[in-house]
């Protein structure tokens, strides 16, 4: 019953006319971002931070939720006409999707991955509700070892999960921690400032992130030019048939349950579940032949998947304060920089922003629905905007963005610094997840592990001596040396490549 | 990507150096009571460990005549491209405090639409124009975002 009462007041404030326009813009500025190839969620809540600085928090992570979620409807638009996926997690749409649209079966394909998404992601946020609040109550059990020891899994796992070498992942990640360092630490010491007083109070998140995501992105993206041609098809019928539904009604549930499931897991989940649900599909179908070559069943389970590991995705940022996936750190972000600390005391200290953002989703997805079908035109037209238009822009607003997060010109060459970083690490193989979630949780990491240790007078073993603790850190060993076998290292290469 | 692995392997080595020596000049304190510099040090030590797997293991493939990659860049235009857009971020940095916001966004809008997104010069300048005159309104006037002063101009 409480959680029903915490849900109504969630509304209360998810509807509110300020909340209701800015979940909107998030839900449509998420599937405009997730309709063009070549910008992701993580680089556009970056580069929309600054925006938010004068909007109550629980409006601003209304708005940057409905981004991210967003993105994964409009993702497979570009998948379905385009053969190319707006967003990563959408990659595997491209195979049945694209088939279908070339069989003239746009309209339900499309109609499908709405549908799907839209059921999926109010699914996935049900078992949000559902979970986070226990989740978070167990959470306050913890204390600064079980702190340090959840850090340690989530950078572990994450660095598991990026592509490439789990060296370059776990190196990366301690480069970020090294930038986390920079300023005032909490003993009062300044630490790499080398006498530069922007540096005082730390780098900026914002000129990171834009530089990391936004420059680099752009970047990459510049090494070539863009050509892409939009599927010549009427699109028409978009509601999709009794035998359509008939055939996506498993999927779509078995996509819902996956998705969330995998959600929680660090790492890429979105595209790692859509990439798992195909394969399911695949398997559970009486005609494997079909996939391939236009099947519905190939477009509503990844879909549904990758929605409903977007409300999986918040259960470890909501109860432990802990991102997932470079989004969900850019999130994480945002709540600092609004003054509130993600983890098991936001439920308590903030309720508004904890309900009314699993409320905002609730509305999000209904508000997504409408955005991807009936407006489906308005993205094809969007498609055909050239990049040689939308790149300058893109950089025009990560300089603005960059600039007004602190009116401060050193930020900006913070930004260009790391846009440069970022290209390279690209180019080298270095992923930049990592380093910006040990960048973000670099302060909490640390007071964890200096309490600890004063906690323990400088023993160590109070990492291990501490049941939770231990059993966490044990999961984050696992990981680890199931890289050293190489059967699991094979598996794991396998995985990647996929993703 | 090998020898850009060892590469890196020795930028990172002497950065994780770099940072080992730092931090030995912050107070280290004790692990009963830790000091601002211990973290850093136990970190950076761990850094010039994987940065030294990571060179290893680099020579280890070379010798083991692994099959050596892809070129660096996607395209022979490529680093051009590149150097060309890092050359226009730089200069929008170092423009905009001289001759201010729409001045300067003018200018760098029409470097990347002309010499990157290969535009004639009617179209570059035409698209320029508007965004410049949309940004400064949006951003400067709207926004009443606190651009500098410029030193030259408006």
């Amino acid at each position: 019953m409480e959680i029903f009462q915490n849900i109504l007041t969630g509304f209360s404030i998810a509807i509110t006319p300020l909340n209701l326009s800015l979940c909107l813009v998030g839900c449509f500025v998420g599937t405009l971002i997730g309709v063009l190839p070549g910008i992701g969620p993580a680089a556009t809540i970056a580069l929309l931070l600054p925006v938010t600085f004068t909007l109550p928090p629980a409006t601003a992570i209304i708005m940057l939720s409905g981004i991210f979620y967003g993105a994964m409807y409009g993702g497979s638009t570009t998948a379905i006409l385009v053969n190319i996926p707006g967003e990563a997690a959408a990659a595997i749409t491209c195979i049945d999707g694209y088939q279908m649209a070339r069989l003239g079966r746009a309209g339900p394909a499309l109609g499908i991955s709405a549908f799907g998404s839209f059921i999926a992601g109010t699914v996935g946020v049900f078992f949000l509700t559902l979970i986070a609040p226990p989740v978070a109550e167990f959470a306050l059990k913890f204390g600064p070892p079980e702190i340090f020891s959840v850090m340690v899994l989530g950078l572990t796992i994450l660095s598991y999960l990026s592509s490439g070498s789990l060296i370059k992942a776990f190196i990366i990640a301690l480069v970020g921690l090294f930038i986390g360092m920079v300023g005032i630490d909490i003993s009062g010491v300044f630490r790499f400032t080398f006498g530069i007083p922007d540096f005082y109070d730390g780098i900026g998140l914002v000129p990171v992130l834009m530089g990391l995501f936004g420059i680099a992105e752009v970047m990459l993206n510049l090494e070539q030019v863009f050509t892409r041609r939009v599927f010549d098809t009427k699109i028409k019928g978009l509601l999709p048939n009794r035998q359509d539904w008939r055939a996506s009604a498993w999927p779509i549930a078995r996509g819902s349950l996956i998705g969330f499931v995998l959600g929680v897991i660090p790492g890429p989940s979105n595209t790692i579940s859509s990439f798992v649900s195909y394969a399911m599909e695949k398997r559970f179908s009486k005609n494997p032949e079909r996939f391939g070559k236009g099947a519905i069943e190939g477009v509503a389970g990844p879909e549904s998947a990758n929605n409903s590991a977007c409300a999986g995705n918040f259960i470890p940022v909501l109860t432990l304060g802990i991102p997932t996936s470079a989004v969900m750190a850019v999130i994480v972000g945002a709540f600092i920089i609004h003054g509130v600390t993600p983890g098991p005391l936001l439920i308590k200290n903030n309720p508004d922003i904890f309900w009314g953002t699993i409320a905002s989703m609730y509305i999000g997805n209904i508000m997504l629905l409408i955005l991807n079908l009936p407006l489906i035109g308005i993205w094809v037209r969007v498609l055909k905007i050239s990049y040689g238009i939308l790149f300058p822009l893109i950089l025009l607003f990560c300089f603005v963005g960059g600039y007004a997060n602190n009116n401060s010109l050193a930020e900006l060459n913070v930004m260009i610094f790391f846009g440069l970083v970022g290209y390279l690490m690209k180019k080298t193989g270095f992923e930049p997840a990592p380093l910006v979630m040990a960048y973000i949780l670099c302060p909490f990491l640390e007071e964890a592990f200096r309490q600890s240790l004063i906690k323990s007078h400088g023993d160590f073993s109070i990492f291990i001596q501490r049941p939770i603790s231990a059993t966490i850190l044990t999961f984050a060993l696992i990981f680890i040396f199931m890289n050293v076998f190489s059967g699991v290292k094979q598996q794991r290469k396998k995985l990647l490549e996929k993703i | 990507m090998k020898n850009l692995d060892r590469l890196s392997g020795i930028i990172l080595f002497l950065l994780g150096l770099g940072i080992f020596l730092k931090s030995l000049t912050y107070p280290i304190g004790s692990f009963r009571s830790p000091g601002g510099g211990l973290f850093p040090l136990l970190a950076s030590i761990l850094l010039m460990a994987l940065a030294g797997s990571l060179i290893l293991q680099a020579f280890w493939k070379k010798n083991k005549g692994e099959a050596s990659p892809a070129s660096f860049f996607s395209s022979k235009e490529a680093p051009k491209r590149i150097i060309v857009g890092f050359a226009a971020l730089l200069g929008y940095r170092y423009l905009l405090p001289l001759i201010g916001f729409a001045l300067s966004t003018g200018v760098f809008i029409f470097f990347l639409s002309k010499f990157l997104g290969k535009y004639g010069w009617t179209v570059s300048l035409f698209f320029s124009g508007i965004t410049a005159f949309v940004a400064y309104y949006l951003f400067q006037v709207w926004l009443k975002i606190p651009m500098p002063i410029p030193l030259i101009g408006f």
